[in-house]
């Protein structure tokens, strides 16, 4: 992800000729524990603490959305005054004072005040309508905001709004739109009112419902029929302001035939009250068209009690509409003091095809609850589940997934492994599987273990002359092996090292 | 002087398992440790191998000059002193080629000598591969897993031919394999033999000794050495057992 | 928490509160009274589980809460009418009719061994003033809703005790049989083995006579078990549920194990048209072992499921469990397993696995298989598979000469029958594979058309 051009325009002083992730580990010897644990004081329009039907329709009107949408916005508030907030996972947290959140925050820049990144703009005049110390922030980050990495297509997200989707023109020759959500209002309005709530409805869940409400910004994605996107398309969330939630709604549609890989990266500052990020993902994928998702996440998990941290409640979900339909979705959680996080495949059309790969890591005392749902309607169906759950310190790392075989779908097949590593003896590891199987021409297998990272192999190590660190890691990377193969290059590479970031101090 | 161990007093879970014991290796000298079960024989290699779950209670060890009760495990490694395991341990997901190629490196680094690149490595590890006769598929394989317990010991002694220790301390390697395995172990040992690099072989039975001919021969027993000798001692042990000079040691201390 | 509860489980509630205060106006026992009180008030509280609770989403109470069973007499039969219902080898015999222990048809239980002490729960009640000290588990038991009804309706069960050193020549074998219909059998039991005593039990639940499909003649068997297991005690257990197609039955074990103690439970299932069986084990102690299996078998509209709660609280705790089902029509199959590791228990080592095989398109199974671990130095797995015959072992078996057919019967029968392998006694093992083959054999039957 890193992009060394950008950081020697914005510090000429230059660090060309150092290594790809040079600002990383720059960063890293300010804070040990999160890398990207800087704020960025910039000019900020926030709104007041508070939600109710006001401050709804004031985000409605910030963005100048037509009347579906204020009303799709309306619906989902009135829906979400009615229920209450979810406690049943396996992770503690107090209940949040939704009145304490300001649920709109966008950097104004001078020139425009703060129009600009709804009205959309031209690459090359990047430096003018970016507000410098958010340029600054992203490139910081290691985010190529300008747009001169040949590989990948960014959005970049700060706090509620979209401050730069770079390669809009060389997509948009194949026809690709790839921009942000609150433009995607605008320019292709019976676009998003087609698909809107149609994979994730309003009233699917507490948090949901909330981002429908209030949903800030992300990303919309749309392939053509028959497009193979040439090049990686990203989205990087940064959550900045103090006490501000993040909800943002991704729609990302892949018509017949096409082909997407798409990235999601997050971060946020180390404050000390917790973030509240709850983002809503929906996932279309037509007949023969292939969606790869991948996500590293790395929000603040909070200080070494996870005081702080970001609650990552997130709603991610994929239709498989269409026969030969295959979704896939890859994730590296090592952030957050709590994430709740269950990306779903529906497969819907014959011989679909879902999978989940996913390496979860807790330390200190985060808590994850993640896992995945195959709904198998489609005839032939496959899904594919590995999850590899690392628990370190004194957190709680848990699998809970469903898999579920509809009458329909004869000849489903499923395989489900999940294995979890302990590092230490003061935190738990926990599997929650839920099969579900109405058709006996099902197959379906589920697998799970357990290990420890053991002394009898570090000692092994040892004696081979390979340092307590470099043993750990590499275990660890032995073990989620499965999962970094399906990321893409350079995340993969990004993951494993967050991964022995997060691990520093966990052992001996 | 490599290796000088002098009154080495061990114990584990508060159990005294080494009283007092004194040996000295020279360069270039293959020395010899049997004794019966429970005499302490595992005790001593991982004693000085740097396994955390013993405690030195007494004692001094030098090698090479420094004090080696010092040294983390890795240290010690790092300065040539190897151990072959009696269970080589299982290392799932984590290749032979990443393993060795780390371990290898990290002991350059302690010699001042630059680091293996990828190809460089392969060559090196390849000419050792068909020394040991090993499969050629070793280094894309995670460490000993799904290897049997003749083909994990070859790969320890693979190792040990990689990383040209200093001294070699081989923990029971020939327990569990067949002729032809120990034959591949021995003339893998035999062939790594030098005028600088000596080895300790720790093991019940003679077999494994009459392919790798000591210089010298102790019998280690109650956690003391009771008897020292040449190559003639392995035989002596072979026709009389472990009783006979057991019990002229008892006799001398009462 | 005051729960909504609906207007049809109102009703039950009001009913089976309404039977608790007839059986306390003629009960004269203070402690065994506060007990009923207690339910009635958990109760009024919670109502019934519905599909809402976690642990009850797959297994539907709609049909129970419509029926009011009571707490009536037992009827009379006779020793001849029993015969049918007693395994072939020697047993000391326990039976128990509708719910209340029949010492007539029972053999002299005063002749047992020493060491061996047999009471019926309603004589000790009778007999004791104080009989808290049996009700040391009550905040466990009523943490189920069949556990707060049990004790509702407490007023029968055994209460067995094994003096150290103690035991059985013979396997005690506990026959509970159903005579009425409409009617509520709710046993209590409780059983108490001191240091290195050992006990085979065999229960068996079964109906008199098989019913027409009537509303009237459905019986309901709810059933607590609460077993103490002192240091190096050794209990074996086989409970063969088999009762009439459209009876009810529940049942909750207890079993809390000190150090070095094993423990074998076997649960076979094949009547009700819904039973839930559920262990509870408390490991706490070193060295223990544990084994769970059962095989279960479901056909028509049965809803079976199985559960077990397995806690590892002390270091070296062996445990393992294996749960077998074969379903056809339109049966419903539900798992649920789970291993709690606490962070004491290191050096753990346990095993779940649960495989099911399905007969018809129309059978259904939901399985949970779960591990929630806190210790690191553990060894830990669960499995799980569900499906159809393989096809190749099919065609394996046929390309060797064998019907189709008998192929198919021959991997069914195999595949139900592995659980029963960890029974070790030759003749209950022989007894419990004839059960569940003439089972097979009855569902068979439909899957050959």
């Amino acid at each position: 992800m890193a992009n060394p051009a950008i950081i020697t325009e914005l510090q000429p002083q230059g660090i060309q000729e150092s290594g790809q992730y040079q600002e990383i580990d720059d960063l890293l010897s300010k804070n040990q524990h999160y890398k990207e644990g800087f704020v960025t004081t910039t000019s900020v329009e926030t709104f007041d603490k508070g939600i109710n039907e006001e401050v709804v329709r004031a985000i409605s009107a910030k963005k100048n959305e037509p009347e579906w949408m204020l009303d799709f916005r309306l619906k989902a508030f009135a829906h979400w005054k009615t229920l209450k907030e979810p406690h049943w996972a396996k992770a503690e947290y107090t209940p949040l004072d939704y009145q304490d959140y300001s649920y709109y925050s966008a950097p104004e820049c001078g020139s425009c005040a703060g129009q600009c990144s709804t009205e959309g703009g031209t690459e090359d005049s990047i430096e003018n309508e970016i507000d410098p110390e958010v340029a600054k922030a992203f490139a910081e980050l290691g985010v190529p905001i300008a747009g001169d990495d040949a590989n990948v297509a960014v959005d970049a997200i700060f706090d509620s709004i979209s401050v730069s989707t770079t390669k809009r023109e060389d997509l948009a020759e194949l026809g690709i739109i790839f921009c942000s959500f609150s433009e995607a209002v605008q320019d292709y309005p019976e676009m998003v009112q087609k698909y809107i709530g149609t994979v994730v409805p309003y009233h699917d869940n507490y948090f949901a419902a909330l981002n429908s409400a209030v949903a800030s910004d992300g990303t919309f994605v749309y392939i053509p029929e028959g497009v193979h996107c040439p090049i990686d398309l990203s989205t990087y969330f940064r959550i900045n302001e103090a006490k501000t939630g993040q909800f943002e709604r991704t729609i990302l549609i892949a018509d017949k035939g096409s082909y997407v890989s798409y990235l999601e990266g997050c971060s946020a500052p180390v404050r000390d009250t917790y973030q509240l990020h709850a983002a809503v993902v929906e996932v279309i994928v037509h007949e023969d068209a292939e969606v790869k998702y991948s996500t590293v996440q790395n929000w603040y998990p909070g200080d070494d009690d996870c005081t702080g941290g970001i609650l990552n409640f997130v709603t991610k979900r994929g239709l498989c509409e269409g026969k030969n339909s295959k979704l896939s979705w890859t994730q590296a959680e090592t952030g957050s003091a709590i994430t709740w996080k269950y990306p779903s495949c529906i497969l819907k059309g014959d011989n679909a095809i879902g999978e989940f790969y996913s390496v979860a890591l807790t330390n200190r005392r985060q808590q994850a609850d993640t896992g995945t749902k195959m709904i198998h309607i489609g005839k032939n169906t496959r899904s594919t589940i590995i999850s590899k759950g690392l628990s370190a310190g004194k957190s709680d790392n848990t699998y809970r997934g469903q898999v579920k075989i509809l009458p329909s779908a004869e000849g489903a097949r499923n395989f489900t492994q999940c294995d979890s590593m302990l590092i230490g003896d003061q935190c738990g590891a926990h599997t929650f599987p839920y099969i579900e199987v109405e058709n006996p021409t099902a197959q379906i297998e589920h697998e799970a273990t357990t290990s420890r990272i053991g002394e009898d192999q570090l000692f092994y190590c040892k004696q081979r002359g390979i340092s307590e660190q470099d043993a750990i890691s590499m275990i660890v990377n032995g073990f989620c092996k499965e999962v970094f193969s399906e990321l893409p290059l350079e995340f993969a590479q990004e993951a494993e090292e967050l991964l022995a970031i997060s691990l520093e101090g966990s052992v001996g | 002087m490599l290796l000088k161990v002098e009154n080495l007093q061990a114990e584990i879970d508060e159990k005294q398992i080494l009283k007092g014991l004194n040996i000295e290796v020279k360069p270039g000298e293959v020395h010899a440790i049997m004794g019966p079960n429970g005499a302490g024989k595992s005790t001593l290699a991982n004693v000085l191998s740097g396994r955390d779950d013993y405690e030195v209670t007494e004692g001094h060890v030098t090698f090479d000059g420094e004090d080696l009760l010092e040294l983390d495990a890795e240290d010690r490694a790092r300065k040539g002193l190897f151990l072959a395991f009696q269970y080589p341990v299982e290392i799932p997901g984590v290749s032979n080629k990443l393993f060795m190629q780390t371990a290898l490196n990290a002991v350059r680094e302690e010699r001042g000598l630059p680091a293996l690149d990828m190809f460089d490595f392969d060559e090196f590890a390849k000419a050792k591969i068909e020394l040991l006769d090993m499969r050629a598929d070793l280094l894309e394989r995670s460490v000993n897993v799904g290897f049997s317990g003749g083909e994990k010991k070859r790969n320890d002694i693979f190792q040990m031919a990689l990383l040209e220790p200093k001294l070699c301390i081989l923990d029971e390697t020939d327990s569990g394999l067949d002729i032809d395995a120990l034959r591949v172990v021995a003339n893998g040992v035999n062939a790594l033999r030098s005028a600088e690099r000596s080895f300790i072989v720790v093991t019940h039975y003679q077999r494994l000794l009459d392919y790798i001919k000591p210089d010298h021969v102790h019998v280690l027993y109650n956690g003391q050495i009771v008897k020292s000798g040449g190559f003639e001692l392995v035989h002596e042990l072979e026709e009389n057992g472990y009783d006979e000079i057991i019990q002229q040691f008892e006799n001398k201390n009462q | 928490m005051q729960r909504k509860i609906s207007p049809v489980a109102q009703k039950a509630v009001a009913h089976y509160i309404a039977e608790s205060e007839r059986l306390n106006q003629a009960c004269d026992n203070e402690s065994l009274k506060q007990i009923r009180e207690q339910a009635q008030a958990l109760l009024k509280q919670q109502g019934f589980p519905t599909q809402r609770d976690e642990n009850w989403q797959y297994t539907r109470l709609t049909n129970f809460v419509q029926k009011h069973f009571e707490v009536k007499p037992a009827s009379k039969i006779t020793s001849e009418q029993l015969h049918k219902f007693m395994p072939d080898f020697a047993v000391t015999k326990v039976v128990f009719v509708d719910g209340w222990f029949n010492e007539s048809l029972s053999d002299d239980l005063a002749a047992l061994p020493k060491g061996v002490s047999f009471e019926s729960l309603q004589d000790t009640f009778d007999i004791a003033g104080d009989t808290s000290a049996l009700f040391s588990s009550e905040s466990e038991i009523t943490k189920e809703p069949f556990g707060v009804l049990n004790s509702l309706l407490l007023a029968d069960g055994f209460y067995l005790q094994l003096s150290a050193n103690a035991h059985l020549e013979l396997p005690l074998f506990v026959l509970n049989i159903q005579t009425e219909g409409q009617h509520m059998s709710n046993l209590r039991n409780r059983i108490e083995l001191a240091d290195n005593a050992e006990l085979t039990l065999i229960e068996r639940y079964v109906t008199l006579e098989t019913s027409t499909q009537d509303n009237d003649s459905m019986a309901c068997t709810n059933v607590v078990t609460e077993v103490n297991l002192a240091k190096h005690t050794r209990f074996k257990q086989v409970v063969m549920q088999e009762q009439d197609d459209n009876a009810f039955y529940f049942n909750n074990q207890y079993i809390y194990q000190d150090d070095s103690s094993s423990c074998m439970s076997f649960y076979g299932s094949m009547g009700s048209q819904l039973s839930r069986h559920q262990n509870h084990i408390f490991m706490n102690g070193e060295h223990i072992e544990s084994q769970q299996n059962s095989a279960c078998l479901a056909k028509d509209k049965q809803t079976v499921d199985s559960r077990t709660d397995t806690q590892h609280n002390d270091v070296w705790g062996n445990s393992q469990q294996l749960h077998k089902y074969v379903l056809t029509d339109h049966a419903v199959g539900v798992f649920n397993g789970m291993i709690r590791v606490d962070q004491k228990a290191q050096k753990t080592d346990g095993q779940m696995d649960n495989k099911n095989l399905l007969l018809s398109d129309t059978a259904k199974m939901d399985t949970k298989p779960q591990l929630e671990i806190y210790a690191d130095d553990v060894k830990c797995s669960h499995g799980s598979a569900s499906g159809q015959i393989d096809k190749n072992q099919i065609f394996y078996l046929q390309a060797r000469g064998i019907r189709r057919a008998d192929a198919i019967k021959m991997i069914t029968h195999a595949f139900l029958l592995e659980p029963v392998e960890v029974i070790n006694n030759a003749a209950i093992r022989q007894w419990v594979t004839a059960r569940l083959s003439a089972g097979l054999a009855s569902v068979q039957k439909k899957v050959r058309e």
